[in-house]
């Protein structure tokens, strides 16, 4: 016989891929930043998602005629997105509130490590909500894309660095990303420890984020050649390194091809080269804080000053946002889409 | 002309539901197809609101209209709120205000769509 928790973390996973083919999120992918829009999802449902600062709670589901989720502000974009996966699972799963009482509040999987017998069922479903948000947000396809797209081989996805750059571009927490690549085998439970033990302050901190920034919620990306032309969402106090490998022997560099977007301040600019190695590439690095709400691009090409031709160039397109704050930017762009739709007919 | 009490009423109710749900007077007049500046009269009470706009109004806002024409204000919050919640830590009294407000908002809603 199939154990209970098995069941439940295979129905949570089934039901995610089910909504995933019903809303086309991997044919949208590249119109939605490259990641799965948890937040869309939900307001094509028509489940009203409201952010607010909440202490303890990472987020609700009200069930009922018009049902909605409600998300804090207190915690960062990676937490939020799954914590609206999560409760987008309890919503298309039809979950009951509770199996005993109506009122009682059910506690996160996080702090469930005991249930109790009356609460076992109410257990399973926090298990299914957990399972589906996770396959939901970090579903094999997407992480062979990103993989894909960077030449990462599955060797590769045993770094830390690498490992926190793509859950960046999955949107996921480093955790939840560790957690997915061992659920779809692409690495150990060997190599999942060693990867839970290191922090992502840590790894920031390695990367040159901004003084007292790796302690902080804000995002420490680097973007390389693996990003040319991606439509990439970040938030206000990310950073952004882009790191460019250049053929300075040949006398090619790397030049910017546009001024730095207003939203942008670049903090450091420098070139490394590999210290025994003659002729070996350089790497041009950028670095840059992303300072107000806007849209930019960051364009490159590679080049001899002298001459006229690049060989090549690269654009990362930026969407820098503000971090939500009451009804979801999602639903408000439903509330004038319907609007216009209205007009239009 | 002096404003009645309705009216008084409605412009505060409607920035109450507008704020509440922290949108600017332009994304709410770009919801119901006006100028932002026609919210801004409606809300300092110097402009009188159509019903038809009202009804626009109460839809971007996910309110009845009993919420913005009701003299005692619309507080019978969901009794039996069913809700999952996620939590971290303990809940404190701050949430269970949050998910109390956020109840209430979404039984008006409900309200709404049965009208």
């Amino acid at each position: 016989m199939i154990d209970p928790i098995r069941r439940s973390r295979l129905r949570g996973a089934a039901a995610a891929e089910k909504i995933q083919k019903v809303l086309e999120v991997r044919q949208r992918l590249t119109s939605t930043h490259e990641r799965v829009d948890v937040f869309d999802a939900l307001a094509w449902l028509d489940v009203r998602v409201i952010f607010k600062p909440l202490d303890g709670l990472l987020g609700a589901y009200i069930r009922g005629e018009q049902p909605g989720v409600m998300i804090s502000t207190r915690r960062p974009l990676s937490v939020q997105r799954f914590t609206a996966a999560h409760e987008l699972g309890h919503a298309v799963m039809n979950h009951e509130p509770s199996l005993d009482s109506p009122t009682v509040l059910r506690r996160a999987a996080y702090s469930q490590k005991s249930p109790k017998v009356s609460g076992f069922a109410s257990y399973l479903q926090e298990i299914e909500a957990d399972a589906f948000a996770g396959t939901f947000l970090l579903p094999n396809w997407l992480i062979t894309y990103h993989a894909w797209k960077h030449g990462w081989s599955r060797s590769d996805l045993t770094s830390e660095d690498i490992l926190y750059q793509l859950a960046l571009r999955c949107g996921a927490s480093y955790q939840a990303t560790v957690w997915a690549l061992e659920r779809n085998n692409f690495i150990s439970d060997t190599a999942r420890t060693q990867l839970l033990n290191v922090e992502p302050k840590q790894i920031k901190q390695r990367i040159g984020h901004v003084r007292g920034a790796a302690e902080t919620r804000y995002d420490a990306w680097v973007l390389n050649e693996g990003d040319d032309k991606a439509d990439i969402a970040i938030t206000v106090g990310d950073t952004v390194t882009v790191d460019l490998s250049q053929q300075a022997s040949a006398g090619y560099l790397w030049i910017p091809k546009a001024p730095t977007p207003a939203s942008l301040t670049e903090l450091d600019s420098s070139v490394s080269v590999a210290p025994d190695l003659v002729g070996a590439p350089s790497t041009r690095r950028a670095f840059y804080r992303a300072d107000n709400q806007g849209f930019g691009s960051l364009r490159f090409e590679h080049k001899r000053q002298w001459e006229r031709n690049s060989l090549g160039e690269v654009a990362f397109n930026l969407s820098i946002m503000e971090p939500e704050h009451g009804l979801s930017r999602a639903n408000r762009i439903r509330q004038r889409q319907s609007r216009k739709g209205v007009n239009a007919g | 002309m002096p404003n009645t009490a309705t009216e008084q009423r409605i412009a505060a109710r409607v920035t109450e539901a507008r704020e509440y749900l922290e949108l600017s007077y332009d994304e709410l007049a770009e919801m119901v197809g006006v100028e932002a500046s026609e919210i801004q009269a409606i809300e300092a009470g110097d402009e009188q609101v159509s019903a038809a706009l009202l009804a626009e109004i109460a839809k971007a806002l996910g309110r009845g209209i009993e919420f913005f024409t009701a003299d005692v204000p619309v507080q019978k919050a969901a009794e039996r709120t069913e809700f999952l919640a996620r939590a971290a830590e303990t809940l404190s009294d701050q949430d269970m205000g949050e998910l109390q407000r956020f109840a209430t908002y979404l039984k008006s809603r409900s309200e709404s769509a049965a009208a």
